[in-house]
Parts: structure tokens; sequence; C-alpha cells
């Protein structure tokens, strides 16, 4: 299980993080609901290792993970851009974390091939990322992310550049993986119907601050969530 | 790996160019002809205008070769005025360096150059001396001449590249739809958009021509020198006494430089950084 | 009509310097008033022994190590910019040696070089032009060392690599292309270079910069005329068939 406590951060004189506590159980995704500027994109750097908290702790299944290294921390962020490396085809883009583990070729090409038929790349995998369209990229990101096993997997925004059918067609994608892998994911979105879709807890970030909620209905009956305020636009619509 | 690249740094670039202002200080100030230090250097460069004039000369030829070179670059560009792969042999005259320049505009330019001869053959003049002074002349004209040919071909193909830049049609486009002419959208949105761009690129042409060496040196005349020839002058020449006064004016030099690359690479941040 | 007339105008200017001096490295006399100096072919293996030759292995042996270690220093100094908060302070100090005239940073360098009896040598030459050119190559680096270039190491840190893992099987690879052009703008930086070869090499180490100022000034025109073709034969052909030429 992930824990985090109390983390604060405050670049210059602006606090960005105030005092942000969450946990996040194996097979769980956490939907985080927030605007642009709200913290959450330092609040997920902060929690890969990319930044460096104030203050508080991060842990998994009780190792403090606060100063761990990124790279061992077995936490992967991905975010709006799949960020495939381009001079890699789909399949290297894939196989990449397993290759950096020097894992033999035999696994290396079965682990691939395994996840290519997952993601239904079957046929894509010798294209270089400039040949993927956006949402096929953003399948690469995804399994090039589970192939390495993650603890944690960190979602920014991840399915925020694609086409409404496309992102629609993601997220119950996404869901089926969750139900695969059972990983623990942070999935952070300013979407309020994708935070309904692909969480099963969720919290709401504002100025920094993080509120969570018991379960669904104290989420959706927020009074200063966005949720209500979708309600009350289509009630008042006539 | 950050460690490694930060110590690279250091050795390779802060470290030397540190130990190089610090060398020409101390040879400024007179320590390793006197061996004591005392500003006397850096009066006597004050007081000479030989090097305030070099220094004003400069910064004026520079001024000159990147203002006529943008404009007449510009002025192809707009009679080029559309998007287009640039052709292998507009990169020709980036074979040619300073020290070509200066030699063929040597033999071009002179009285016995192939321009005099040209002018010789249409009657215009008789005889070398007739025809006017184009290299080792007070003017300069030698000396800008060459380096216009250095910077001009090089602004045409940058903005050719800049032009071809789809963004660039697109502002383009969006101009004509809002009822803009050919002419106002060139001077409207091209030319501000190729000038923005290309700043960084202008100012790293004025710092080289600030540097010139080998061009003054065969086209220059004793009457107007560039800076840098006449600090070589000053350390290399025979009066040992005024070597501290040439490293003075190197300092200068350095000081100027520092000032331009910190222009120079916030323009650069701004431009291309992450 | 300009139009059309404004790439031709351009190709004659471009073309007429180099045709000037393929006429003139075969001139056996150029008497004034005539247009066309007296041309003997044979001249052109004569300047090859009379130097050109030498001068051209020795630029050879001069811009190669000075290409190829800039590169490498410069490649790895540049990637101190990635993702740093004084990034331009970085630059600056790298754009500092940039900026300097050559010849100027020699004269200010020049009590070690003659401290540690690298004058006259072609390894001080090369050391000296790398005091310009790990700076120049790490200038051109810095446009590699984008924001992108940063997320990227981000994804690849999280999903386990260590930084030398990251340079070794992301940056380099993706860096082919302005490695190459790096290349080539620091070979042509050293190929092309004079004040400072001539300041350190006191006039011992004869590259071809360094024979046409001499012959130049010992008014041998055929044997300057020639050392400045082959001088830009390696860059035309570098244009012709690679077009790898950086904006400088």
């Amino acid at each position: 299980m992930l824990e985090i406590r109390n983390i604060a951060k405050t670049f210059g004189t602006t606090p960005v993080l105030r005092d942000v506590s969450l946990q996040c159980k194996g097979g769980e995704t956490l939907s985080v609901l927030g605007k642009s500027g709200c913290g959450k994109t330092t609040l997920l750097k902060i929690i890969a290792g990319l930044m460096t908290p104030d203050a508080g702790t991060i842990e998994h299944s009780g190792k403090d993970l606060t100063h761990v290294p990124v790279e061992q921390r077995g936490i992967v962020y991905l975010s709006q851009e799949p960020l495939l490396f381009p001079h890699m085809t789909a399949a290297q883009n894939i196989s990449f974390g397993m290759r950096m583990r020097r894992r033999t070729k035999e696994e290396v090409a079965e682990a691939t091939d395994s996840m290519l038929h997952a993601l239904g790349l079957q046929e894509h995998g010798g294209k270089l990322p400039e040949a993927l369209s956006g949402g096929q990229k953003q399948r690469v990101a995804f399994g090039r992310a589970l192939l390495v096993e993650p603890k944690v997997l960190l979602l920014d925004e991840p399915f925020g550049s694609l086409d409404a059918g496309t992102r629609e067609e993601m997220q119950q994608f996404y869901l089926r993986l969750t139900k695969t892998y059972g990983f623990a994911a942070l999935f952070v979105t300013h979407d309020v119907k994708e935070a309904l879709v692909t969480g099963s807890t969720f919290a709401r970030m504002e100025r920094g601050e993080l509120t969570l909620f018991a379960d669904l209905d104290a989420f959706v009956n927020d009074p200063n969530g966005d949720v209500a305020k979708e309600r009350q636009f289509w009630r008042n619509l006539k | 790996m950050k460690t490694l690249s930060t110590i690279a740094f250091f050795i390779c670039i802060v470290i030397p160019a540190l130990a190089a202002l610090v060398l020409s200080s101390v040879y400024a100030s007179g320590y390793f002809h006197a061996q004591e230090t005392s500003i006397a250097s850096f009066v006597q460069m004050a007081e000479s205008t030989r090097f305030l004039k070099a220094l004003g000369y400069t910064f004026l030829l520079a001024s000159a070769v990147v203002a006529s070179s943008t404009f007449v670059a510009l002025k192809i560009v707009k009679l080029l005025n559309r998007r287009m792969e640039i052709p292998s042999w507009y990169l020709l005259p980036f074979a040619i360096p300073p020290v070509v320049a200066a030699f063929f505009g040597f033999h071009l330019l002179s009285g016995v150059g192939l321009l005099s001869r040209v002018s010789h053959a249409l009657g215009i003049h008789s005889t070398p001396v007739d025809f006017p002074a184009l290299v080792n002349d007070p003017f300069g004209i030698g000396t800008f001449a060459s380096h216009f040919m250095l910077c001009m071909p090089f602004f045409v193909v940058y903005f050719i590249y800049l032009r071809s830049q789809p963004k660039l049609e697109q502002l383009a486009v969006t101009a004509r739809t809002l009822g803009a002419n050919e002419q106002q959208v060139w001077r409207h949105i091209v030319r501000p958009t190729l000038l923005h761009k290309s700043t960084p690129l202008l100012l790293v042409f004025f710092v080289f021509v600030l540097g010139t060496y080998e061009i003054p040196l065969l086209l220059g005349s004793q009457s107007v020198r560039a800076m840098v020839p006449v600090i070589v002058d000053q350390i290399k020449g025979y009066n040992l006494k005024g070597i501290p006064t040439g490293y003075a004016m190197a300092l200068v030099y350095s000081v100027i430089i520092i000032i331009v690359a910190a222009g120079l690479s916030k323009k650069m941040s701004r431009q291309y950084g992450a | 009509m300009v139009r059309r007339l404004t790439p031709i105008l351009l190709l004659s200017l471009y073309v007429l310097p180099i045709a000037t001096l393929a006429l003139l490295s075969v001139a056996a006399t150029w008497e004034y008033p005539q247009l066309l100096p007296k041309m003997q072919i044979n001249l052109l293996s004569r300047i090859v022994s009379d130097g050109v030759g030498w001068g051209f292995l020795t630029s050879l042996q001069v811009a190669l190590p000075v290409a190829i270690i800039s590169v490498v220093l410069g490649f790895l100094s540049s990637y101190r910019l990635l993702g740093s908060r004084y990034r331009s302070v970085w630059l600056w100090l790298a754009l500092i040696p940039f900026c300097t005239a050559p010849v100027i940073l020699s004269l200010e360098m020049q009590y070690f070089f003659i401290r540690f009896g690298l004058t006259a040598q072609r390894v001080g030459v090369v050391i000296g032009q790398l005091l310009i050119g790990i700076p120049y190559a790490t200038v051109l680096f810095s446009l590699f060392w984008s924001a992108d270039r940063l997320k990227q190491e981000e994804v690849a840190r999280t999903l386990g690599c260590s930084r030398l893992q990251i340079m070794q099987h992301i940056h380099i690879p993706a860096a082919g292309g302005i490695l190459k052009l790096v290349f080539t703008q620091l070979f042509l930086f050293s190929w092309f270079e004079y004040g400072m070869t001539q300041m350190l090499g006191v006039g011992q180490v004869q590259t071809l910069p360094v024979l046409i100022f001499k012959s130049t000034q010992e008014a041998n025109l055929a044997l300057a005329a020639g050392a400045c073709l082959v001088l830009i034969l390696l860059p035309v052909i570098f244009i012709i068939f690679t077009r790898k030429i950086a904006f400088r």
C-alpha cells in the first residue's frame, strides 16, 4: 500500500502543496480531480522522486521511499504526452525497462509479444512512434510502464491530449489493465466523468490541498465539488 | 553523470576562461614586467586614442556589416517570398573562411585587382593608381565588403529556413484571411518574425565581427584599425613596456564579450531553452 | 523578372570567388591590365609539392582531434544544462570563450603554453583550439538538451534506468544527427582557424590558413590561391554531399 503523509512543497514564497496525505492500496485507483495549477503534477513528481518535498514522507508497504532514488522506487509516472523514445520502435519502447534490467533476450521477446497482444498492437510492434496514432502511442506508454511491474502507477492526465472517442476507449482499456495487473494507481484528471469512470476511491485537489472522500457518494455529493456543479448545469439546461 | 558533466564543464570551460581573465589582469597590472602591480597600463590605454578609435571603428564595422547583411538578405528573401527547399549551392559561401574572403577581397578590390582590370577594359580609368582605393583604405571599404560577403549569404539561408517554417506560413495565411495584402503580410507578419527569431544569430555575427582578425590584417589600413589587430600588435610589438597596455586592452575586449554573451545567453535560453 | 534573376545573381556572386581562386592557382603571371592571367596548368603539381600537400595533412592532423575531442567533451559538458534552473548562466559561461576571438584567447593563455612547452607544436595548437572548440560544441549541443529531452529522461528514470543507462540508450542514440552536425562544425572551425594557430604555432605549425597568409606575404600568388582552393575543397564536398552545415 502507498502511504503519503503530510507532504508540503513551496516554490519561492508560493505554497504549492499543503500537508497532503493519502493512501492507495494495490489494485485500487485513487482518482484525483483538480484544475490545472492546483499542484497535482507537483504531487505526482514528488511521489515519483523527480522532486523532493519540503516536508512529509512517502512509504510503500511500510518501507520509507522518501529518499530512495527515482530509479529504485518502482513507481512509474505517465504524463499527458506519451513521451515514447523516438529512435525506438513500439516493441523496443515497450521492452525498454526489461532490457535495462538485463533480462534474457528470450524473456524480453516473450513479455513484449504478450504485452503487444494485450495492448492490441500486435501489428504495430515494428513501427516507430511517429507512425502511430495518439491512442496507440499512449497504449505503448502504458505497456512500457507495465512491463517493469511497477508497485505504483502515477497518471497525470494521461488521456488529456486525445479526442473524445479515443479518450473513452482508452478509459475502458485502462479499466481492463487495472483488473489484469492489479497495480495501485493515482489518476489525476480535471475531467469529472473520467474521474468517475477510472477511480475506485476519490479525492479533490484545490490550491495545494487534498480532500479525500470516504466513498463515491461522498465524492458525488460534495457541495463544493465539480460533480455538483456539473449536475447543476444539466439541471439548469432547458 | 551530472557530477561528471559538472566537472567536465568546469575543467574544460570555466577554469580556462577564468585563468585567461586572471592572467590578463596580472599581465595588465604590470606584475610580470615590474614585479609590482599598478593601474598605469589602464591609464595609458585610456590616454591613447588608438585603442578607443579602434574600439569605436570595430563597433561601427560590426553594426554596419550586420545591419546591411540583414537588410540585403531580407530584400532577397522578400523577392523569393515563398517557402522553399534550400538548394545546396546556397550553402557554397559557408565554405569560405575569413582568410580566403580576405585573399579574394584583395584580388577583387585592390588597384591591380579584378574590378580595376574590368574597369580599365571598359575605359573608365587608365592606371591602377586612378582606381579608387578599396583595400587598405581609410574608410575600411575592403574590410566591410569581405565581412559582408561572409555574413549576407548566411542570413539569406537562415531567413529562408525560418520563412519556410509551417507556423510562419500559418500566421501569414491568417493575416491574409483577415484582409492583409502581400505587402502588409510581409511588413507586419513575416519581417518582424524573421528579425525576432534571428536575433541570437545576428548577435553571434556581431560578436564575431567584433573579434575579426584576418580580414583587417590583410585589407585594413594603418589609419583605421580594428580592435583585435591593435591588441595583438600592442602585445607582440617591439615595445616591451607596451605589453601591459596590450593586456589592459584585451581585458576591456573580454569584458565586452562577457556582457554580449550575457545578453546572448538570455535570448538563446528564451528561444531554444528547456 | 527580378524574382527570376535573383537566384542567378546570387549564384554568380557565390561562384565568383571560387572561379577566381581556381584561375589564380594556375596563374604563372598576371600583368596589369590583362583580364586573365597567363595560365600554366602544371603549376598545380608544383603548388602541391611546394607545401599545400603538407599544409593539407597538418590541417587534418589538427582539425580531426579538435573535432573529435570537442564533440565528446562538449556533449558531456552540455549535459549540465539539462533541466538546470540556471540554464542561462551555464550557457553564458560557455558563450564567453565561444564569442572570444581565438587570437585574443591564445594571447591571454600564452603564459601556460610557454610554461608547459606547448608552443610551436601541433599538440599545443590542438589544446589551444579546444579552449574554444569545447565551449563551441557545448553551445551547439545546448539546442539538443530541450524540455522534451528532460521529460524523456524523467520517464526513463521512473522506469528504473540509471543516468548512465539513459545516456547510453536514450540520449546518445537520439543525438545521432546533432553529433554529426557538431562534428562538421567543429572540424570546419579548426580547419579555417588562423589567428590562434599562428600565435601558438609560431609559424611552425603550417596549416592551410597559415600557409595562405605566408604565401600572400611572400607574394606567391599561385601558391596562396592553390592553398585557398584546397582549403575550401573539403567544406564544399561536405556541403554538396551532406548539407550538414549549421547556422554558425
